[in-house]
C-alpha cells in the first residue's frame, strides 16, 4: 500500500500547481458571484399597467401572488407601512376551511395571508432583503417590541434586525436611506398616518428610490377605516389599476 | 509493538482495518430504517428541501454551514425515508474509523495504536448514536481527520495531489461546521513552518508557501462558497454572503439553543466542553409517543449516546503523558497527537457560551487517537492491566449499544442510569421533541 517516491517535484512544478489551484478557486468564486447576481429577476412591464409601474392590490398576500406570478426573484423589498405582522401560529389559529380552499385553488404549498406574506416572500426567494419604513409612532412601537433581542442594532431613527440572517432594516421616513438598486415597493394603508409623507411615491422619487413595481395595498391587518380610505384615494389619484391576484 | 518492522511481522494490517470498518458499518446501519425519527431527523429533511430548492436554511441550524443540506437532499431523492436522512452520517461515521487509524499510523504510533484508535471510534456509543442521525455532527469526525491524514501524506511524500485532497476535505469539513478548521489549521501551520525552515533556495520555499496557501486557503474557501450555491441563487452576491456570515458568527458565538428546544439551566444536559473528559458525557434525544407509530412505546423513546467512559475519561491522563513525552523526550508522535487533540478541544472548552455534547464528535477521533497511543505504549510494560481495561471498555460499549440505537434492555438501563443524569431521561427535559 505504500506509495513509492517518484522524481522530486520541482519548485516550478509547485508554482504551476499553486497557480492552477488558485485559478480554479478564483473561477469558482467568480461563478458564485455571477450566479447570485444573475438570479435576480425584475418585474417585466404588463400592458394593463399602461406604462406605469404602479398598481393596486387587495393586501400583502395579493402582492405576493403578483410577484410570484411575475417570476420576480432575489429583490430588495421596500415596504411602507405602519404595522408589523408575524405569520400566525397555525397550531393555535388553524386556517378556516375557506382559507384552505383559497390556498389550494392558488396552488400554494403553504397557507398565505396578509400576515405571513412578507415572511413567505423572503422564504421563497422573492425578497433577499427587507427595508421597512414606518411613520414615527409605529416605528417607536415596533422598536419597543424588539428592544430586548440580541440581534437588534440601533441607529438614529433606524434599526437593523436580521431574522436568522435574513436582512431586515427598519427606519422612519426622516432616517430612510435609499437602496442602491431598484426595489419592489409595497405600500400598506397604515402608512397613511401622521408623520408619514402623504404622497409615498412622490416621496420615494424625491429620495432617489428606483423601483420596477410599486403595489398599493388597500388592506392590512391593522388598518383603520380612515387609513383604508386614504390608501384607496391615493391609489385612485395615482391612476393605479387594480391587479387581480393570480389564483 | 511500534514501527514498521513490528507492523510487517503482524501480517495483514489492511485486513484488520477493513474488518473494523465493516464492523463499524454493520453497527451503524443495522436496523437503521426501523429506528424512529427524532425531531432533528425530520427537521434535517425539511431543511434540506428548503435550502436546496429555495436557498432558505431553515428550520435546522441556519447559523451553521450547509453541506448537510446538499447531501441529504441528494440521498432523499435517491433512497428517501430514514436512510435518505441518515445515509451520510452512516457513511461518514463509518469512514471516520479508517481515517483515525490512518492518522495514528501516519504519525508513527504503530499498528496496534492505530487499530485501537479505530476500534475506540467504531465502538463508541456516542459516535454510534450520531452516526445514525440525520444531523451532521459526525461529519466532523471524518473530514478534519481525513484532511490531516492527506496533509501528513503530503508532508511525507511532497506530492501536490495530497495537498489538493487535503484542501478539498478541509473545505467539506468547514462546510459541515466551522470547527473543522481548528485541527487542520494547527496541522497546516506545523507543516508550513517545517516547509519554510527546510533547507533549499528561496524560490523553493516561496513555491512551497504558495502551494500550501492555494491548497489550504483558496481551495477550501471555494469549496465552502460553492456549498452556498442555492442561497446565492436567491440573488445574493459574495459581499452579502460575507454579511450573512457575520450574522451566523454572531448567533454561533451567543447561541443558547434554538427557540423552544431548551429549558432554562439546561437540566439533564452536559453543557460546557470544559467538562468533557472530566465527567461522563452523553447526548439524549427523546421521541414522544405518536398515535399509530408502533415503534414508539407508550412512554416515548429515548435515544442515548454515552461516550465510552473508560476511554473518554482516560483522555486527559493520556494527554498529560503525551505532553511529558513530547517535552522531555522529543517524542514527535506524542506531540502531534497532543496538538491535534488540543486544537480540536480547547477552542470549544474556552467558548463562553454553552457547548453541547454533539460537538464532541469533532474531538472524539483525536481523543481516541491519544488514548490508543497511550494504551499501546502502556501495553508494552503492563500487558494484563491494559488488556483487562480494554475488555472492560468493550463490554461497556456493548452495554451502551442498546440505548444508543433506541433499543433498551434492563441491564443496559442500569448502566445508563448510572452514567446519565436522571433529568436527561425525563420527557419534560426535552421540550422541543
Amino acid at each position: 500500500m505504500r506509495e513509492e517516491p517518484g522524481a522530486p517535484v520541482t519548485a516550478r512544478a509547485r508554482l504551476i500547481w499553486a497557480g492552477a489551484v488558485a485559478a480554479l478557486a478564483l473561477a469558482a468564486l467568480a461563478a458564485a458571484e455571477g450566479h447570485g447576481r444573475g438570479s435576480r429577476r425584475s418585474f417585466l412591464p404588463r400592458p394593463e399597467l399602461r406604462g406605469r409601474p404602479v398598481a393596486m392590490v387587495g393586501s400583502a398576500a395579493d402582492a405576493f401572488r403578483v410577484w410570484r406570478a411575475a417570476g420576480v426573484r432575489g429583490r430588495h423589498l421596500l415596504v411602507l407601512t405602519g404595522q408589523w405582522s408575524k405569520p400566525r401560529s397555525l397550531e393555535a389559529h388553524p386556517p378556516a376551511p375557506a382559507e384552505v380552499r383559497a390556498a389550494r385553488a392558488g396552488g400554494e404549498r403553504e397557507f398565505l395571508d396578509a400576515e405571513s406574506a412578507l415572511f413567505t416572500a423572503a422564504r421563497v426567494g422573492i425578497a433577499r432583503s427587507l427595508e421597512v419604513v414606518m411613520p414615527p409612532s409605529a416605528f417607536t412601537h415596533r422598536l419597543g417590541e424588539v428592544a430586548g433581542l440580541k440581534e437588534l442594532e440601533r441607529g438614529d431613527g433606524t434599526f437593523r434586525l436580521p431574522f436568522n440572517g435574513f436582512e431586515r432594516r427598519f427606519s422612519t421616513p426622516r432616517a430612510f436611506a435609499a437602496p442602491m438598486e431598484p426595489v419592489l415597493v409595497l405600500v400598506e394603508p397604515t402608512w397613511f398616518a401622521e408623520g408619514a409623507p402623504a404622497d409615498p411615491l412622490g416621496w420615494l422619487s424625491s429620495e432617489g428610490v428606483a423601483f420596477d413595481l410599486a403595489l398599493l395595498a388597500l388592506e392590512d391587518p391593522a388598518a383603520s377605516e380612515a387609513e383604508r380610505r386614504a390608501a384607496l384615494a391615493f391609489a385612485q389619484g395615482a391612476g393605479a389599476p387594480f391587479l387581480e391576484a393570480a389564483e | 509493538m511500534t514501527g514498521a518492522g513490528a507492523d510487517s511481522r503482524r501480517g495483514r494490517p489492511g485486513l484488520a482495518l477493513l474488518a473494523l470498518t465493516v464492523l463499524a458499518l454493520a453497527i451503524r446501519s443495522a436496523g437503521l430504517g426501523a429506528q424512529p425519527l427524532t425531531g432533528d431527523d425530520a427537521s434535517v429533511g425539511e431543511t434540506a428541501r428548503n435550502f436546496v430548492e429555495l436557498g432558505w436554511p431553515e428550520p435546522t441550524m441556519w447559523n451553521h454551514p450547509r453541506l448537510r443540506d446538499l447531501l441529504v437532499h441528494l440521498s432523499l431523492d435517491l433512497v428517501g425515508g430514514a436512510w435518505g436522512l441518515r445515509a451520510w452520517s452512516v457513511i461518514l461515521g463509518t469512514l471516520s474509523v479508517p481515517a483515525v487509524a490512518l492518522l495514528v499510523r501516519a504519525l508513527g504510533a504503530g499498528l496496534p495504536a492505530s487499530l485501537l484508535a479505530a476500534l475506540f471510534v467504531a465502538a463508541d456509543p456516542l459516535h454510534l448514536d450520531f452516526s445514525r442521525q440525520g444531523i451532521n455532527d459526525v461529519y466532523l469526525s471524518f473530514f478534519p481527520t481525513a484532511a490531516v491524514v492527506a496533509l501528513l501524506r503530503y508532508r511525507e511524500r511532497r506530492r501536490p495531489g495530497w495537498l489538493v485532497l487535503s484542501g478539498l476535505l478541509l473545505g467539506l469539513g468547514v462546510a459541515s461546521k466551522w470547527g473543522a478548521a481548528f485541527p487542520v489549521g494547527i496541522a497546516a501551520a506545523a507543516v508550513m513552518v517545517e516547509a519554510l525552515r527546510a533547507p533549499g533556495s528561496r524560490r523553493e520555499r516561496a513555491a512551497e508557501a504558495a502551494l500550501l496557501a492555494s491548497c489550504l486557503t483558496l481551495l477550501p474557501l471555494a469549496v465552502y462558497v460553492l456549498t452556498y450555491w442555492p442561497w446565492l441563487g436567491r440573488g445574493h452576491g459574495l459581499a452579502e454572503l460575507l454579511r450573512f456570515h457575520g450574522a451566523m458568527a454572531f448567533e454561533t458565538s451567543t447561541h443558547l439553543g434554538y427557540p423552544g428546544t431548551k429549558l432554562p439551566g439546561f437540566p439533564g444536559e452536559v453543557v460546557g466542553a470544559w467538562r468533557w473528559f472530566v465527567q461522563p458525557a452523553w447526548y439524549v434525544d427523546y421521541i414522544p409517543p405518536m398515535p399509530g407509530r408502533d415503534a414508539i412505546p407508550p412512554g416515548g423513546l429515548f435515544v442515548s449516546g454515552v461516550a465510552n467512559p473508560l476511554v473518554w475519561l482516560a483522555t486527559l491522563p493520556a494527554a498529560a503523558w503525551a505532553g511529558q513525552r513530547w517535552l522531555r523526550q522529543r517524542d514527535a508522535t506524542a506531540g502531534w497527537l497532543l496538538l491535534l487533540f488540543l486544537a480540536a478541544w480547547v477552542p470549544l472548552a474556552l467558548a463562553p457560551r454553552p457547548i453541547w455534547t454533539n460537538s464532541a464528535l469533532a474531538v472524539l477521533p483525536f481523543s481516541s487517537a491519544l488514548v490508543a497511543w497511550a494504551a499501546a505504549r502502556l501495553h508494552q510494560a503492563f500487558r494484563l492491566p491494559v488488556r483487562l481495561w480494554l475488555a472492560a471498555a468493550l463490554l461497556l460499549s456493548a452495554l451502551l449499544w442498546a440505548p444508543a440505537v433506541g433499543l433498551s434492555t434492563r441491564p443496559t438501563d442500569a448502566v445508563l442510569r448510572t452514567l446519565v443524569s436522571p433529568l436527561a431521561l425525563e420527557p419534560s427535559s426535552h421540550p422541543g421533541s
